[in-house]
């Protein structure tokens, strides 16, 4: 192989993509779209233009409400506007209550919600909330909590029992994860910055071949267009041609990734959590760049075989349905990231790439896991490699007409005397 | 020298290539010549090793043409293609890298190329700027802006107005001089006449016809074109090949005018008669009928 041709066929397909707007475009958007994504919901929650929202409060306990109003009322949004405006109407303990009108006026408008308390609530600990619609949770469980606060104080002062005494008895259990490591160390750990590392590894996989795999095929389907394909063989080999091009569009991916990996690290710096997965980030990015390979090496031979820009994108969705195959499994993982489902995951060459990168975010494997692993994933790239080198050549130089199965299957098997 | 010996290529059960060989001498213009689906572009595209054979051998002055590098090729391929979005000079820069590693080198032949083509100003414009006929220049310029010794041209004249043609083939001309060798295909069978040396005339994977083209035009010279204003009801001799109903080729086995004069009124009223001068198209329509009438 001519590491020269490959070389300036990486450098042409790298920098042809990498100036277009639309990939500059995506590089700015695809982050600030996803991160829009994930904080404007939060911020509508904690923003509101609208005027409090009106509570009424029936108690038939006669005490409760007037005691929970003023915390109620004292709720803010972020900005400071007043979130919640209650009206206390007490009810007398022996009537029987008619909640016909009251719902009248909750169908009108009048009131967003209305909770009714029972007489014997410090038994009972219940109580009823009544909308026109039930799906506030946030907002139910704010004021739930207000009315446990309340309950809990009257409960005490009924009992005698001092508040400091109370919370010494009421003390749960702090339970504080430590993650300790093979080098000796130990770091404190969470479940959610476990789960995010995992998460955060097997999206770079995915965002690589998601975005290089499909530039690769498009690549390769205009140059058959237009036919220019017939110069380029005469030129370098398929080979070679194939290499530059995984290499020239990795290396779009791994930019893509790199700037994923920079919010993701200016995001846990700025929160203060600390991700042991930034230690090992050089093993996550030669499993992604392997990952990459293997899938593109596949997209690269079928790619070949595509007629159409829908067909070659109805191959490239198959590959990266294949490359999200380890989402499942995520769970699998993180509850047991030494166990035998995922030490036999590790070395199914299309799931290895993730399961292993997971892997070294929750509990870095023993090295003769990583090496086996690698050449693993190598074998099985040289392999995928090999045969789209031979549905290549075929594939690209066959205009207008669809290759079938026995067709490709002749062409894999098929010997050629190719040493004139 | 390029020597192509018994070359065969199978496309499943279709026979492409069928035990075809030819050669092809330095300083000299080949021409590759035939119908479409004759096997022309899989000829050239096993020369240059974009396609396996299926058995035979290609050597060029000597060696395996496995051995050669492929930067000792330049080829034009009949399929014009380039990158629209890209520069006229991206492109030239890219596709010759390829072959060609002096970066210097190439701008400086870049520029003597647009030159020579007339066209400097589109350097920096893009390809999908250019018409069709400046696309093609620029497609021949990257075939041969690394010097190839072995240059392979896939019908480099179609789509041209006459002014390019001749442009075209005075370069082509020119590398005949500097000692290339030139494969040329074509289906123009005139334009081979006057350009080729020598042509190869392949049929149905075949090689029909082959030789030098002095050979080739100048066999049968001695023959008579006889044109009739009517037939008599008399079957003429398959010796004598037909051009049309009224026009057939007596050949002239060293007998005077008047004893073929003779021969060929006792199959109607001569209009009129005159030496037979033989072209590519005619000795290649022979070729089809007498093919036809073998398989019939």
């Amino acid at each position: 192989m001519n590491w020269k041709s490959v070389s300036t066929v990486a450098w042409w397909e790298f920098i042809q993509k990498v100036k277009t707007k639309a990939f500059i475009l995506s590089m700015i958007l695809s982050p600030v779209i996803m991160g829009i994504f994930s904080v404007l919901p939060v911020l509508l929650t904690t923003v509101s233009v609208e005027e409090p929202k009106r509570i009424l409060i029936l108690d038939k306990q006669q005490v409760i409400g007037q005691l929970v109003k003023p915390s109620i009322d004292s709720i803010t949004y972020s900005g400071g506007e007043k979130k919640f405006d209650v009206t206390v109407k007490k009810i007398e303990p022996n009537t029987s209550l008619d909640l016909k009108p009251y719902q009248q006026s909750l169908l009108k408008e009048e009131y967003v919600g209305m909770f009714v308390i029972p007489s014997d609530i410090y038994s009972s600990k219940t109580m009823e909330y009544h909308g026109q619609h039930v799906s506030n949770a946030r907002e139910l469980e704010e004021i739930t909590d207000i009315f446990e606060t309340i309950l809990q104080d009257s409960l005490l002062q009924l009992y005698g029992v001092k508040e400091s005494e109370f919370k010494a008895i009421n003390k749960g259990i702090d339970l504080k994860t430590i993650k300790v490591q093979k080098d000796g160390s130990s770091e404190s750990g969470s479940f959610l910055v476990e789960f995010a590392s995992v998460y955060g590894t097997i999206f770079i996989i995915l965002i690589m071949v998601s975005f290089s795999g499909q530039q690769l095929v498009r690549s390769l389907l205009d140059e058959k267009t237009n036919r220019i394909i017939e110069i380029l063989l005469s030129s370098v080999t398929p080979m070679e041609l194939m290499s530059g091009k995984l290499i020239g569009l990795g290396g779009l991916g791994l930019i893509q990734a790199s700037l994923w990996l920079v919010f993701a690290w200016l995001g846990a710096t700025f929160s203060q959590v600390e991700v042991s997965v930034f230690s090992s980030i050089h093993l996550i990015f030669l499993y992604a760049m392997l990952g990459y390979f293997l899938f593109a090496s596949i997209m690269i031979g079928l790619g070949s075989l595509a007629t159409t820009e829908q067909e070659a994108q109805t191959m490239t969705g198959y590959i990266v349905m294949l490359a999200t195959l380890p989402f499942i499994l995520m769970f699998v993982i993180i509850e047991n990231p030494g166990g035998t489902i995922t030490t036999v995951c590790s070395y199914i060459p299309f799931l290895t790439p993730a399961v292993m990168s997971a892997r070294i975010a929750l509990m870095m494997p023993h090295w003769s896991e990583i090496v086996i692993s690698v050449i693993v994933l190598l074998l099985s790239i040289f392999a995928c490699l090999w045969v789209s080198a031979k549905l290549f050549t075929v594939g690209m130089l066959t205009y207008g007409k669809r290759i079938s199965f026995s067709q490709a299957r002749t062409i894999v098997i098929g010997k050629e005397n190719k040493t004139l | 020298m390029l020597v192509i010996s018994e070359l065969s290529k199978q496309y499943g059960t279709f026979k492409a290539l069928d035990s075809i060989s030819f050669s092809a001498e330095s300083g000299k213009i080949c021409g590759i010549v035939g119908p479409n689906g004759a096997g022309k572009t899989t000829t050239i595209r096993i020369i240059l090793g974009i396609l396996g054979a299926n058995s035979g051998t290609i050597t060029y002055n000597g060696n395996p043409i496995s051995d050669i590098p492929r930067s000792a090729f330049g080829y034009l391929p009949e399929e014009r293609g380039l990158y629209k979005q890209s520069t006229v000079q991206e492109t030239l820069l890219y596709l010759g890298a390829l072959k060609y590693p002096d970066k210097q080198k190439l701008k400086q032949q870049i520029d003597q190329w647009l030159e020579r083509f007339l066209i400097p100003e589109y350097k920096h414009k893009k390809i999908e700027e250019l018409s069709k006929g400046n696309q093609q220049k620029i497609q021949f310029i990257a075939s041969v802006l690394h010097d190839p010794e072995l240059l392979i041209i896939d019908e480099p004249l179609s789509g041209l107005d006459p002014l390019n043609q001749e442009l075209f083939k005075d370069i082509v001309k020119e590398f005949r001089t500097q000692g290339k060798t030139i494969i040329f295909c074509t289906h123009q069978l005139g334009i081979a006449e006057v350009l080729c040396d020598s042509v190869i005339m392949l049929n149905k994977g075949k090689v029909a016809m082959s030789g030098s083209m002095d050979e080739l035009l100048r066999s049968g010279t001695s023959d008579m074109i006889i044109e009739y204003s009517t037939l008599f009801n008399q079957e003429i001799p398959n010796s004598y090949r037909k051009v049309s109903d009224m026009q057939w080729i007596f050949p002239n086995e060293h007998e005077s005018m008047q004893e073929i004069v003779s021969k060929a009124s006792e199959f109607g009223e001569i209009l009129s008669i005159n030496p037979y001068r033989p072209t590519l198209l005619g000795m290649f329509r022979q070729h089809i009928e007498e093919a036809e009438e073998t398989l019939s």
